[in-house]
This record gives structure tokens, C-alpha cells and sequence, in this order.
């Protein structure tokens, strides 16, 4: 049996990946060095007790979770829209040889995503320690999720 | 339109629902940040964005309706010009009780999460006790009128499927065992969502009917896998698991299911030490106020 496949006139299949995927790398290396930033300057804060820098931390948390784990989250799932539209059977076979990785992959994903609303909601509410892990946490495991 | 168009418009409208969605989050109150909404004094200026938001993800179900419907009729894929043709209705006659069932579903299951959010809040001690109450009532009562109304109406959504579909469920298969049960559990259901609105202060009919939901989401996820089991065994398809050559990914999997522990672990940790954290009470202040402890 053979798929269909999607080819937008004048635009191509190719380009509409490169395309999303372009969108996706940008926001996802911008989330995973924000993630590394957040923990640095947060305990750059607790270290020398900046009340100002944490502040900052905090309010930039609120961005990074929002253009992260809204954009940067659904256009990797747009991704998988995309390469299933314009080469279903080369997809096929990818998912045939790398789902594990991906597998793997996602569980960092999911650590991610809970450290980082944890963390957020944790300013003003958790103990300091505890707080601190939360961001170095959802740092590594969002870098990890980006080497997979 | 092409359905590749509308398949890819998931993505777009998707990005736009959860920006609406958050920014109607950002207007309001929140427990946890501690903070209060400008629009908390204004409800009425929700309705539009909250309009707008369900209309989103009501378009996103029924796009996925139409491919589920699709992707049940593999013999219409091949046809030249299929797919060139109008899709955002594939058998209309029979994607929109299919959409009602998928809507009236994933209601029910709001409706629990809102009791169970309403739970929460009472053990937490976030609201006063009535309410929390009033949370639970609410939760009850959008989830209960769609059980009673999915009870009755199932039958005939049942019937209007085609009848290699109902030949398959019917069939006797471990599958479709579990789907059957998961038919049971719908008049459980009914007697515990019944006395859960009669003593909305018994958590133990709030705690059963859920259960009873979760086995019949169980039971139909089952169906589904019982009728694509059927279905790719069709004679002109021709697949069977056990003619498919397997070739094993042992390290890989063993990796895969390692992480899968440690982030099922971290993930757990995370929850109970926010759980654990206490709850700030939402007070009232003027927005802009800088936030306790900030």
C-alpha cells in the first residue's frame, strides 16, 4: 500500500520542512541555553543574594516557559506533522530504526517540562535548595533532551 | 482543500489556542504565583478570548475526527483525486456522531478534573470549604449530564457503525473483552455519578466514578486497537503481526526503559516537593504590587 504525499505548488515538500525545523532548532537551542542561563544567574543570585537579579530570573522564567513549552514544544510536534505529510514512508522508516532514541529523548523532554513548571511555581513557595535543583534540573535535562 | 492543508493547520492553531489560553490565565487570579488578575473584577471580558479558545480546540478534535474516519476507510486512499477533494467532512453521516462521542468524552473527563481540582483545593485548605464545594458541584455537573447522555445515546452510535467495525468488536478477542468491560463500567458509572451529586461531601463516589471513566477509556482505547487489528488483517491489506520481519533494538530499549525509571522518579520527586510546598493564599492587592517574598 502507498501513501499519498503532500507537495505544495511552487514551494516543495523540502522547503516547508526545512521550513518548521528552522523554527523549531531556533526557539529549542534558544530553550536550552535559557534553561543553562536560568541556572547560572539563579544561583549567581542565591550566591550573592541579589534580590534584583532573582526577580529578573524569575519574570524571565515566565517567558522562557511560555515560548518554550508553547512554541518550541508544538512546532517539534509540527515537525512530525510536516516530514508524515511530505515523506510518509521515509518516516516510516525513521520511527522503524530510531524510535527508542526518541523514546529516550522524550523522557528528558518530560523531566524538562516538570522541573520547569515546578520551578516556576516554586519562587516564593519552595525552600531555596530544593529550588535550586529544580532549575539545574530542567537545565541538564533540557540539554540532554537537545543531544538525543 | 487539500487535507494535507487542514492536517497541517493542527500546528498553527494549536500555537494560537495555548497563547489565548495562557493569556487568559495571565488575566486572571493564580493561587501558586500569588498573585490576583486584572481581569478577576471583569469576568465578562473572558468570554470572547474563552470563546475563541474552545472554538480552537473543538476545530483541532474535529480535524482529528476526520483523519481517525480516514484512516478507517484505507480503501478510499488510492483513488485518484481523493485527495484533492473537500475533507474537512470525510462521511459526514458518520464523523459527526463520532465527533459528538469524542466531545461529549473528553467533557466528561473535564468535568472529573475540575471535581478532582475542587478536592484538591478542599485538602489544601486554598478556599473555604464551600468553596471548594462549589468547584466539586461544578465538576460533577458537567461531567454526570454527558455519562447519561453517552449511556443512552452510545447504543445508537454503536449500531450507525459499519458492520465490520461492530463484527469486529463483537468479536471474541481479549481486546474486546476489555471494551466490553469498559461498556460495563458505564452503569457503575451512572449510580456512582448519581450519589456522587446527592453527597457531593463523599470523596468515595467522586474517587469511583473516576475510576469507572478510566476503565471505559481503557476499554474503548482497546475497541479502537481491536478494530485496527481487523482492519489491517483485511484480505487486500494483508498484514499480520507475525508475518512482519522484527529486528530487535535490545541496547536501545534497555536504555530507553532506564530513562524512562529516572524520569518517572525525577518527575515524582518534582511533584512532591511542590505538593509538599505550601500554598500562598491569594490576597487581595492592587496589581502591579510586587509580590510577597519577591
Amino acid at each position: 500500500m502507498e501513501y499519498p504525499c503532500f507537495e505544495i505548488r511552487g514551494f516543495g515538500g523540502g522547503l516547508l520542512i526545512a521550513v518548521v525545523a528552522i523554527v523549531h532548532v531556533v526557539i529549542a537551542h534558544f530553550a536550552v541555553g535559557g534553561g543553562v542561563f536560568m541556572a547560572v544567574a539563579h544561583t549567581l543570585a542565591i550566591r550573592n543574594n541579589d534580590a534584583l537579579l532573582l526577580r529578573y530570573v524569575r519574570d524571565h522564567a515566565t517567558f522562557l516557559i511560555l515560548f518554550a513549552f508553547v512554541a518550541g514544544a508544538v512546532t517539534g510536534v509540527g515537525i512530525w506533522f510536516t516530514i508524515g505529510l511530505v515523506s510518509p514512508a521515509a518516516t516510516s522508516r525513521l520511527i522503524h530504526n530510531f524510535v527508542w532514541g526518541w523514546a529516550a529523548e522524550w523522557c528528558f523532554f518530560l523531566i524538562e517540562i516538570v522541573a520547569g513548571y515546578v520551578y516556576y511555581y516554586g519562587f516564593g513557595r519552595l525552600p531555596q535548595r530544593q529550588h535550586l535543583a529544580c532549575v539545574w534540573i530542567w537545565a541538564s535535562s533540557g540539554s540532554r533532551s537537545s543531544r538525543s | 482543500m487539500d487535507l494535507g492543508f487542514v492536517w497541517f493547520a493542527i500546528i498553527p492553531i494549536l500555537i494560537v489556542a495555548f497563547y489565548l489560553a495562557y493569556f487568559l490565565s495571565y488575566r486572571l487570579g493564580n493561587v501558586l504565583s500569588q498573585r490576583l488578575g486584572r481581569w478577576n473584577l471583569h469576568p465578562e471580558r473572558r468570554l470572547l478570548p474563552s470563546a475563541i479558545v474552545a472554538v480552537l480546540f473543538a476545530g483541532v478534535a474535529w480535524i482529528l475526527t476526520n483523519n481517525h474516519m480516514l484512516s478507517v476507510q484505507p480503501e478510499a486512499w488510492p483513488v485518484a483525486g481523493q485527495w484533492k477533494q473537500n475533507r474537512l467532512a470525510v462521511t459526514p453521516a458518520l464523523t459527526v456522531p463520532r465527533y459528538a462521542h469524542n466531545l461529549g468524552g473528553a467533557l466528561v473527563v473535564t468535568g472529573l478534573w475540575i471535581a478532582a481540582a475542587g478536592w484538591w483545593r478542599r485538602w489544601r485548605g486554598v478556599d473555604p470549604p464551600e468553596i471548594s464545594a462549589i468547584i466539586v458541584r461544578t465538576g460533577l455537573w458537567t461531567a454526570y449530564p454527558l455519562i447519561v447522555a453517552a449511556a443512552l445515546l452510545g447504543p445508537v452510535f454503536l449500531f450507525s457503525l459499519p458492520a465490520e467495525v461492530r463484527d469486529a468488536l463483537f468479536r471474541p478477542h481479549a481486546y474486546s473483552v476489555l471494551w466490553w468491560l469498559g461498556l460495563a463500567a458505564v452503569a457503575a458509572q451512572l449510580a456512582l455519578g448519581f450519589l456522587a451529586l446527592r453527597q457531593p461531601q463523599e470523596f468515595r463516589w467522586f474517587g469511583g466514578l473516576t475510576a469507572g471513566v478510566a476503565v471505559t477509556l481503557v476499554g474503548m482505547l482497546c475497541g479502537r486497537e481491536q478494530v485496527r487489528l481487523a482492519f489491517l488483517g483485511r484480505e487486500w491489506i494483508g498484514f499480520s503481526l507475525s508475518a512482519w520481519a522484527v529486528h530487535p533494538q535490545v541496547s536501545s530499549l534497555v536504555l530507553f526503559a532506564v530513562l524512562l525509571v529516572v524520569a518517572l522518579a525525577a518527575s515524582a520527586w518534582l511533584l512532591w516537593i511542590s505538593v509538599r510546598a505550601p500554598g500562598a493564599p491569594l490576597t487581595l492587592r492592587s496589581v502591579g504590587e510586587p509580590r510577597p517574598g519577591a
